[in-house]
This record gives structure tokens, sequence and C-alpha cells, in this order.
């Protein structure tokens, strides 16, 4: 098997009961088609950096799983056809994958927050080295 | 500029130092598309790449970077332009 991850985002208005159907209705598909699902985290609202279908925010959840190649397409025509998502990415982790000796994942919801450290120095100057050159 | 006409037989040209690739440099910083806020970073105020040349991402980076980056516009975490209104 492999394993992937399915990052998704439904309308940012659905109740918690909606918000439980989606993830019965998902995991639904994994697990019947022969994948296991390794984690299913809910990371909520976020605002959007353009409208999608007229929503300015969406709820953002990332599930991870084992599968074979074929689930994808079954899980993704499902997502298409279902109008409270209104966006989703498969992204292949790993190709080789067995959920049973890898066991289940944490739940965590990462930090809102960038890494530190990262900023790109927008003035240059400091480091800049000045040379000077003849003319032609 | 006093420099410039002292000496107007000469022009500057600027070398940038070479700086390390900041990922190659810390194996704490990771990659991901879903990392709206880093990817941020990288981005120009109009929402376009920051090319490698002044980001100093190194090529297997830089190649990460715009993977995760499109992933993320795609995924509505970052913007594909940010248009000045007028
Ligand atoms: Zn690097």
């Amino acid at each position: 098997m492999r394993k992937y991850e399915n990052f998704f985002m439904v309308q940012p208005d659905l109740s918690e009961d909606a918000l439980g159907a989606v993830a019965g209705k998902f995991r639904g598909v994994v697990e019947s088609n022969g994948g296991t699902v390794v984690s299913y985290v809910p990371w909520g609202k976020k605002k959007l950096a353009y409208p999608v279908k007229k929503n300015d925010y969406g709820y953002y959840i990332l599930m991870k799983f084992a599968a074979g190649p074929e689930l994808i397409a079954e899980l993704e025509r499902n997502m298409r056809l279902d109008e409270r998502v209104l966006k989703f990415i498969t992204v292949k982790l790993d190709d080789d994958y067995l959920p049973e000796q890898n066991g289940t994942e944490a739940d965590v919801v990462p930090s809102d927050e960038a890494q530190p450290g990262l900023a790109v120095r927008e003035d240059e100057d400091e480091d800049d080295v000045e040379l000077e050159d003849e003319e032609d | 500029m006093a420099f410039a006409t002292t000496r107007p037989r000469r022009k500057k040209r600027f070398f940038r130092r070479r700086r390390v690739c900041r990922f190659c440099a810390d194996s704490n910083l990771k990659i991901d598309y879903k990392d709206g806020k880093t990817l941020r970073y990288f981005l120009t105020e109009r929402g376009k790449i920051i090319p490698r040349r002044i980001s100093d991402n190194c090529a297997k980076h830089q190649r990460q970077m715009t993977l995760a980056i499109k992933r993320a516009r795609q995924m509505a975490l970052l913007p594909y332009t940010i248009t000045q209104s007028i």
C-alpha cells in the first residue's frame, strides 16, 4: 500500500453535525475501498487567499490514509460530487507503507504561525559587497 | 552624490555575498504546502514567487518551494496574484 494525504476544504458554515457527516462519509469511502484511515484532523476555519465559490473562509481538514492508487480516483470522484467540498488535493507521502506496522498518528493541528527564523531580508544592502570597476 | 562626482569615470557594481540556503542550514525548517504562513515569505508583495537569486534557496529547495507554493495556491492558502486597487 501507499500512504497518502488528502487536504480538503469544506464550506465554512457547516454545523458540528454536518462536519461529522463529512468525516463519516470520506472515512467511509477510504475504509470501504480497502484503505485505512491513519488520521483525520480538522484544522478549522481559515481566511482564504481568494474567494472560492463566493466564500471568504474555508474549513480545512487533513486526512491521512493508506491505500492503493485506485482508491484515489474514487475518493476524488466523491469529493468532486459533494457540494460541501470546495477544494481538495491528494499528495502521496510514501510509496511503500503498511498501516499496521506504523500505528496511528497523533491528531495534531499545527501552529498557525510561520516557522521562526525564515524572514527573507528585504534590505539586502548590509550584505552587499561594493566593488568599483573602470568604465569600458 | 559626492562620491560619483569626484570619480566620474567609475561606476559602481554590486556583488552580493553568496549566502547559504536556509533550508540546508537548518534541518528543522520544513517546506510544506499546507504552511501558508511560512511560504508567504517567499512571495513578493504582488504574490509572485521570489527567485532563487534573491531568496538564496538552493536549486533543490527552490524546486520544493515552488511546488509547495503552487499547491498552496490551489488550496487558496496563498494568492495567485495580489492586484492593487487603484
Ligand atoms: Zn537547500
